[in-house]
């Protein structure tokens, strides 16, 4: 009985050796796998989310990013040589890396423009923040065949004509601005692209205003009209400021100040402001033959401007309008981010009526269109990114106050 | 007809196959040397990693700390934007060269049996804080930046 209970435990002994026999490679193979933090792996992540949290601790893309009014090339330059300079120095020097930003605009962005359109050269000389904006006109049979960052149209184009051509642009997180009103329906992508629903309509004037400001798509807009700027021209040392249905006559003096008939200011210099009707102006910068200025309402929202003009009633307003009529019922632009492509490079699209191009208010908010169809995205140093690199990412608050979120994705591979 | 009973044979053999998996499994993780020198380096690591947080990150306590008087040392005014007089106070607790005050110091990251170093300096070089306490033979390296009077610095960690 003994032995017999004996050999049944020698079997059950011989049974777990044959069964360890069995597990033993498993259990070999899962020990490497046992979760132990490869530090030398971290260490890379750790400094790439030092370096960009630091970067907003220290404001410091208030200044990189911002190039100086006097001299914005040079001064481009000289910020993003110092950028790769504390970039180099923080990683080890075998790493290399690459910056990408969306909701900044690029420094230089090239628009290609249809032949039909005229538009004041004033919406090309000045920007804040300080880039440099290329433009080339061609014919729209021509219009989308090179590489441009945002395509401007006007007048009434058939752009379903063009579907290959615009949609391969689109892929590429290219943006279209068009300018036009519309008399009849719109051919399919045309109405498809900048979402018009028409409606037959007359014309009226009067005020128009930002449709729904706390819209996700209005207050993207109305955010960089606040913050943008736009030249106002003066040979011989006088012109008129056009804002509004107000006109005021203005003269510059010694190229210093700007003495605005009517205003109850004083002469204003660079950073004064000054009241207009509903309109609050702030001088940029002041030369002999011209000033620039920012515009803002006067009201407690200083996004809530209000423009005036004549336009046609036949564009019903829906999610995309960013302006209306004052009854808030007719659109006069919409703004369309293509929410199916990356969020890097998804498209953006914006529709204008054709408005009255020697307004300056007008003006203004159709050169922040154009620097924001064109996508607000760029690598700083054009570097060829490797598919086995890393990255990581934070998202800013904006820059020197303008409220506009941005985020940066620091690239970084040789470990 | 079946009993319900368990067959204790069947019983030991349980137990000693558990028994011999059980001690294999231990064998393993206890005597791979790899396993075991990662599993040191690890934590290490973490406490270099910690203590690096506290300085970039933290304040201190108390907030106002100087080297004569504190709880834990932070070097930051916000995070990641040091105070170059809570620099100027832990450089002098680290020049003191009283046994009692680095002891403190190591007590307040929690390094009681460990040594350490700490190292700022700025990205171009210049040293602003060299610390060196205890044994410093196998260590963990951690590297952070952050940012000190509008230039970045870097600020090392060794512990071992």
């Amino acid at each position: 009985m003994l032995a017999k209970g004996f050999i049944r435990v020698v079997e059950a002994i011989l049974l777990s050796l044959v069964l360890l026999a069995f597990f033993l490679p498993n259990i070999l193979s899962e020990l490497p796998r046992y979760k132990i933090e490869d530090w030398g792996n971290v260490a890379g992540y750790v400094i790439c989310n030092d370096l960009l949290n630091s970067l907003d601790a220290g404001n410091y893309f208030d200044s990189l990013l911002v190039p100086d009014k006097k001299n914005p090339h040079q001064s481009y330059k000289k910020n993003m040589e110092i950028l790769k300079n504390i970039t180099e120095k923080a990683f080890p020097s075998v790493i290399d890396f690459e910056y990408e930003i969306k909701n900044v605009p690029n420094f230089s962005i090239s628009i290609r423009i249809s032949s039909s359109c005229s538009l004041p050269s004033e919406i090309f000389e000045a920007n804040y923040l300080p880039i440099e904006m290329h433009k080339n006109s061609r014919p729209l049979s021509s219009l989308f065949s090179d590489n441009y960052s945002v395509y401007v149209v006007c007048g009434n184009a058939n752009l379903s004509k063009y579907e290959d051509e615009i949609f391969g642009l689109l892929s590429e997180g290219k943006g279209i601005v068009l300018i036009r009103n519309f008399n009849s329906q719109p051919d399919y992508l045309t109405k498809e692209l900048f979402q018009i629903n028409y409606t037959p309509g007359g014309f009226s004037s009067g005020n128009i205003i930002f449709n729904n400001l706390s819209n996700l798509n209005t207050a993207r807009i109305a955010k960089r009209f606040v913050s943008n700027i736009i030249r106002v021209k003066a040979p011989g040392g006088s012109g008129i400021i056009n804002l509004g249905s107000n006109t005021y006559f203005f003269n510059i003096s010694a190229g210093q100040c700007v003495n605005i008939s009517g205003s109850g200011c004083q002469c204003l210099y660079e950073n004064d402001s000054c009241v207009l009707g509903s309109a609050n102006i702030t001088i940029y910068r002041v030369s002999n033959q011209w000033f620039e200025m920012r515009l803002s309402s006067s009201g407690a929202n200083r996004r809530n401007y209000i423009f005036s003009d004549s336009y046609l009633r036949t564009v019903k307003i829906n999610k995309y309008t960013v302006l209306s009529s004052s009854d808030g019922t007719r659109s006069l632009a919409n703004a369309r981010v293509l929410e199916n492509y990356p969020y890097e490079t998804a498209p953006r699209l914006f529709w204008m009526y054709d408005f009255n191009k020697t307004k300056d208010d007008l003006k203004l908010l159709l050169k922040t269109a154009i620097i924001w169809a064109s996508g607000e995205h760029f690598f700083v140093f054009n570097k060829n990114i490797p598919k086995s690199s890393e990255y990581c990412e934070h998202y800013y608050y904006g820059l020197n106050g303008n409220n506009i979120p941005f985020v940066v994705r620091l690239f970084y591979w040789g470990y | 007809m079946l009993k319900a009973q368990i067959n204790v044979h069947f019983i030991a053999s349980l137990i000693i196959f558990l028994g011999i998996l059980a001690y294999t499994i231990y064998f393993l993780l206890t005597f791979n040397p790899e396993y075991r020198q990662r599993a040191e380096e690890n934590i290490l690591y973490a406490k270099a990693y910690q203590i690096s947080e506290f300085l970039i990150k933290d304040s201190g306590v108390p907030l106002g700390w100087n080297s004569s008087e504190y709880k834990r040392v932070g070097l930051a005014a916000t995070p990641y934007l040091l105070k170059k007089s809570k620099i100027e106070e832990l450089k002098k607790i680290c020049n003191s060269g009283n046994e009692s005050e680095i002891k403190k110091l190591l007590e307040s990251f929690g390094l009681e049996d460990k040594g350490f170093e700490i190292y700022i300096n700025y990205l171009n070089g210049t040293n602003l804080v060299n610390c060196s306490f205890g044994y410093m033979g196998k260590k963990a390296r951690i590297k952070r930046i952050a940012s000190l009077n509008n230039a970045f610095v870097e600020v090392i960690v060794d512990v071992s």
